[in-house]
């Protein structure tokens, strides 16, 4: 279904000859996002659609640039001590929230506590598991007064990490430390995100919000961070990719994010069309306690048989193809680590672990999710493997709730098809996943060789030594225990109004509309 | 109108409505029972995601919706290592259980209305359908409140267009039975209602939208907004009701009394309107019941396909998130709606059929 509609979409599109646009009616900015935000407030917010409102309405201590170098937001300034263990920031003087209270360091040591408070139950809650006592009391073992994040005064927020975290001021630009109010979630409890009642940082206030179709933002007039420009911005909420490119298409939508890929190739030669990387990587999760997985040469052999090049054309959005784990974009992101494309050495593999030209193995299963992208790389690379390999891999669907029990399950499928959002721009992110003691590790992978080299990367700031340990972390990944196969890098499709000005995105796909314009309505002052 | 008026206050009783009323209880708490228990049991849950859940958030969580506890008051063991395990040990601790075989059964009062369908069953009797578990600050009562008035409004429009549509189409193909008016109208009933909702949506944005630009493609912003929408809702059950008309017309056109009319010298036009459409009126009104529910209570396609605010999409939505409470919810006004349309198209059958009896 959801293909056919896309596919009317495309009809549509490709009937249609250019976008019409009344340069005299952009006052407002409309944005149509890629479906609902699940909440308002920073310390519960897990998904990118909330990420994409709360980045309008607030401010964390920091912020990306379209680089993804960190730069001061909230916070002036910030140290650490020498080994990485403490770091205080400095707020900058005379911010207020929206309804002209000050910004004081101790909303932050509210918010950050609030987040790591069990009953709270956010699921981003072990972001700030780097500080001192933060797990503990997170996971009821320990309390709010023994966690390491105090305000020694309004402008001063000192943090006690329980590891070195050279990383940390990342941290702090994640939508979950956004400070938020204290007297008003007193007050109002679960409601206090109402337009009518939150009190925000950021540059854009809500005015009006209609559950399940759109957020009416205005300036914020206490905002000092910036000139806010827009005097209204409307965030829609399009879940039907082909009807926000029909509203583009019809002019009735100045900015749409993650476009319908089939229009991609149609798009391209446009100024609307805006495509960048983002830090997000696809791959192949293998199951390595459960046979034949956990015969490492097959393991090899199915990695060295993927032809990754095959995918984007396959995909069509712009995608990368890559063999090693960090992404491109991102500090230690290394092209050659990882297994290079050999189906020779691939076949020969697998015969030696018994199955030579592919016989006698067995029919295995690679588990997917619902989404027209991730049955194409299934359907592709159960052909690959068919071709190269000479082995049929049965692939199967599973709607979205049931793929995730299964793979976190009693009896996970021996191969699944999984991928990896970067929360913040640093190889820590990506390479903590597969560490024995974490959460999302699906694989079952337990290597105290990438371990070690994981914990020791982030002792120190030297980014030469902190390379070489990811390089050596990654090889351990990739190439001895062979966890999994990197697919591609996925990159970012946006539709914007060629008249907008100072718009940017990043890597991260950080969205930030305060410093956006009309280019026409700039010309004219 | 009086007559009319006078004729429905004979036929109707207001203990027939009442009986009618009451007999919507049962039938909706069986809806809500079964509805309930194949959704808990199905596979997934509404906290698993792509980054599991820690654990003693996922156990708050649970805990919270009460998830934690038996779904029925008859149930079957977990081993006591999974998590499941757990959670039914903990409940067996706090409740007095009776055990045969891998069977339990709770055997205190508090034990059964404590399990989740009973506890639900508590809730709505208390005029709460509970918080979403995908937007867990909102209550699905206001979900439903600000979702419901939209798709409403769409069904009510689509409903008048559907009979004004099809209602038009059958009497015309009627009237030129046998000519290419009546193959043309025909036509049209079997292309409207063999398109799926999405492609004729499509092709209506396409002409109206795109090409033409009269109207919107999509959003929810004034009264030009409800027509595409509407009139993609509508063409299916037009061309239904098309049919019926013309068949009913065509049937009543072979009678005795409509020879007689004519031989009174009524018109043409006359003998059609009055009389033989009134012949097709019976099956016409039966469908309207189920009709109307399923027009207010929105679909998803259309929803989603013009970016409408209402309910009709949380029927999908709601399912593929395990949102639970949101499920039931929605499915309960669309019940509901069902017995209430069904009553009232009894009610209407009396009237226009005076054979029928209570």
């Amino acid at each position: 279904m959801p293909l056919l509609s896309s596919l009317c979409g495309l009809l549509l599109f490709t009937m249609t000859t250019g976008c019409e646009r009344d340069a005299s009616k952009q006052a407002t900015l409309r944005v149509a996002l890629p479906g609902q935000p699940t909440t308002f407030d920073p310390n519960k917010a897990y998904d990118a659609i909330s990420g994409q409102v709360l980045t309008q309405l607030h401010e964390g201590l920091t912020r990306h640039d379209k680089n993804l170098t960190i730069q001061p937001a909230l916070a002036k300034s910030w140290k650490f001590n020498e080994s990485y263990t403490e770091i205080t920031f400095e707020l900058k003087p005379g911010l207020e929230w929206s309804d002209g209270e000050p910004i004081v360091a101790s909303d932050f040591e509210y918010s950050w506590k609030r987040l790591l408070d069990p009953g709270t139950r956010a699921e981003y809650a072990y972001f700030l598991y780097d500080i001192e006592g933060a797990e503990a009391y997170n996971s009821e073992k320990g309390t709010r007064e023994n966690v390491g994040v105090k305000a020694l005064d309004d402008h001063t927020l000192h943090v006690k990490l329980n590891r070195p975290a050279p990383y940390f001021p990342h941290i702090a630009s994640f939508m979950v430390t956004y400070p938020v109010r204290e007297d008003l979630i007193k007050l109002h409890g679960d409601r206090w995100t109402d337009p009518d009642k939150v009190a925000v940082s950021g540059p854009f206030k809500p005015v009006e919000y209609l559950q399940d179709y759109r957020m009416v933002l205005e300036p914020n007039p206490h905002y000092t961070l910036g000139e806010v420009r827009m005097k209204r911005v409307e965030l829609y909420q399009i879940a039907e990719k082909s009807t926000a490119l029909n509203l583009f298409v019809a002019g009735r939508m100045d900015l749409v994010l993650d476009m319908l890929p089939l229009a991609i190739p149609q798009m391209k030669s446009q100024p609307d069309y805006y495509n960048g990387p983002k830090l997000e990587v696809r791959y192949v999760g293998y199951r390595i306690d459960k046979p034949p997985m956990d015969n490492v040469a097959v393991r090899k052999a199915l990695a060295m048989a993927i032809d990754r090049s095959e995918l984007p054309s396959v995909l069509k959005g712009g995608e990368i193809g890559t063999r090693t784990w960090l992404p491109p974009g991102m500090f230690g992101h290394a092209e050659e680590v990882g297994l290079a494309h050999d189906p020779d050495k691939a076949r020969a593999l697998l015969a030696e672990a018994g199955y030579p030209e592919g016989k006698g193995f067995p029919e295995i299963l690679l588990l997917y999710r619902a989404g027209d992208d991730w049955r194409l790389i299934a359907e592709n690379l159960q052909q690959q493997w068919k071709r190269e390999l000479g082995i049929t891999i049965r692939i199967e669907v599973r709607e979205q709730k049931v793929f995730f029990q299964e793979i976190d399950g009693e009896s996970p499928p021996p191969m699944h098809l999984a991928r990896w959002v970067a929360d913040f721009p640093d190889p820590e992110n990506f390479m903590g996943l597969f560490k024995s003691n974490s959460g999302n590790n699906s694989l079952g992978i337990k290597s105290s060789d990438f371990d070690r080299r994981v914990d020791q990367a982030v002792q120190t700031d030297d980014r030469g030594q902190r390379e070489t340990l990811y390089d050596e972390a990654q090889r351990v990944l990739l190439e001895e225990e062979v966890a999994m196969a990197p697919l591609y890098v996925n990159a970012q499709n946006h539709l914007r109004n060629p008249d907008l000005g100072g718009l940017e995105f990043n890597a991260m796909g950080d969205l930030f509309l305060g410093p956006v314009y009309w280019k026409s309505e700039e010309a004219s002052r | 109108m009086s007559t009319t008026m006078r004729r429905f206050l004979d036929r109707i009783s207001l203990a027939f409505i009442a009986r009618r009323l009451l007999w919507g209880i049962p039938v909706l708490l069986a809806v809500v029972v079964v509805s309930f228990t194949v959704l808990r049991f199905a596979p997934g849950g509404p906290f698993d995601r792509e980054k599991p859940l820690p654990p003693t958030i996922m156990k708050g969580l649970r805990a919270q919706y009460k998830l934690d506890r038996p779904i029925l008051p008859i149930y079957t063991t977990e081993a006591k290592e999974t998590p499941r395990g757990k959670e039914l040990a903990a409940f067996e601790k706090e409740y007095s259980v009776a055990s045969i075989g891998p069977v339990r059964i709770t055997t205190s009062a508090t034990g059964a209305a404590n399990t989740q369908l009973f506890a639900y069953l508590g809730q709505l009797l208390r005029g709460d359908l509970g918080v979403s578990m995908k937007y867990t600050e909102v209550n699905v009562n206001d979900i439903l409140r600000a979702t419901f008035p939209v798709s409403l409004k769409l069904g009510a429009v689509a409903f008048l267009l559907t009979y004004g549509i099809g209602v038009l189409l059958g009497v015309v193909a009627a009237r030129f039975r046998g000519t290419w008016i009546d193959g043309a109208a025909m036509v049209i009933a079997t292309l409207g209602f063999s398109m799926p909702n999405f492609v004729l949506g499509a092709f209506l944005i396409l002409i109206f939208s795109l090409w033409m630009r009269l109207l919107p493609p999509a959003l929810w912003e004034g009264p030009a907004y409800v027509i595409l929408p509407a009139l993609t809702l509508a063409m299916g059950p037009a061309t239904y009701v098309a049919r019926l008309t013309r068949s009913g017309v065509l049937d009543a056109l072979d009678e005795e009394y409509i020879r007689t009319a004519r031989a009174k010298g009524l018109s043409e036009r006359r003998v059609l309107l009055k009389h033989a459409l009134t012949n097709a009126l019976g099956p016409l009104i039966t469908v309207s019941g189920p009709l109307l529910a399923t027009l207010v209570t929105g679909s998803f396609i259309v929803e989603q396909v013009f970016a409408i605010p209402g309910m009709g999409r949380y029927f999908i939505t709601a399912v593929i998130d395990r949102d639970y409470p949101t499920v039931m919810g929605v499915t309960l006004v669309y019940a509901a709606l069902i017995v209430l349309a069904n009553i009232v198209v009894d009610v209407l059958y009396a009237v226009a059929d005076p054979r029928v009896e209570e």
